[in-house]
């Protein structure tokens, strides 16, 4: 294995992956998963706040040919400890559009990574990587049949690992 | 030599990301630019001697340069089309310099 995808593997951790949960709108996602990061020491308390006006500003929804995704962060001044938090959702949650306005069309997002990266370079490969793998039709199959959190764990690290990039 | 900026809400993950796919792309084609990415709150300042505009974020405000979506770049959708634009947009800047 090269040096740079262990790399990628400390940003994912098997306490911030997410499948099955029933969490039915943003606000209501929002909320979950901040409390989770601070739980877990990733996050300030001011994170909660700065991610809800961050996607209400900057939105996040992206449509890509496999699926509909979100990637929502925050300024990286309210992150302790950098991570890469995955939430599959039961009912997929709507998202406005990257781009667009909260009045557009959402996107209906199936799978939600929270960026909690840095401003250390690293970020452009991680977003790389995320939208290589968000494209790639047959990872995002497997990810859609994926059954625990161990399994989608697995899936995106070895996307992560192979050398697939947009 | 045409430049081009991209922006997003921080200048830190988006524009960086769409800004290297972009140079890549460009240089693929052999054709000689520059690629910046900034964030939104200090795009007057950078638009001012830029020849492009690649876009990630909303805005009212009215350009008087070419505008290319940038989202089209991260995933992929309409991308080639974008990218056409995009190098038209160049080759129109440097000729009038």
């Amino acid at each position: 294995m090269a040096k740079n995808d262990v790399t990628f593997d400390m940003f994912f951790k098997n306490d911030l992956v997410f499948h099955d949960v029933d969490w039915v709108d943003t606000a209501d996602f929002f909320h979950k998963i901040s409390e989770n990061l601070v739980r877990g020491g990733y996050v300030a308390p001011t994170f909660y706040g700065a991610i809800t006006e961050r996607e209400l500003n900057y939105p996040t929804g992206l449509q890509t040919a496999s699926i509909g995704a979100a990637i929502p962060h925050a300024d990286p001044v309210h992150i302790k400890e950098p991570f890469i938090a995955v939430i599959r959702p039961t009912h997929s949650i709507a998202f406005a559009p990257m781009g667009g306005s909260p009045d557009d069309e959402k996107i209906q997002a199936k799978i939600i990574f929270v960026l909690g990266v840095m401003r250390n370079g690293l970020q452009v490969k991680v977003l790389q990587r995320l939208m290589g793998m968000l494209s790639d039709e047959a990872v995002i199959h497997q990810l859609l049949q994926a059954s625990n959190e161990d399994e989608i764990l697995r899936i995106i690290k070895n996307s992560f690992t192979s050398e697939q990039t947009v | 030599m045409a430049k081009i900026i991209v922006a997003c809400g921080s200048g830190v993950a988006t524009s960086q990301t769409v800004a290297s796919k972009i140079n890549r792309l460009l240089k693929e084609k052999k054709i000689n630019s520059t690629v910046d990415a900034v964030d939104i709150k200090s795009l007057d300042n950078f638009i001012k001697d830029a020849d492009v505009y690649v876009s990630i974020v909303r805005t009212n405000k009215k350009f008087t340069i070419p505008v290319i979506n940038g989202i089209a770049f991260l995933t992929g959708m309409g991308q080639d089309k974008e990218f056409e634009k995009l190098v038209d947009a160049i080759k129109k800047a440097d000729a009038k310099k």
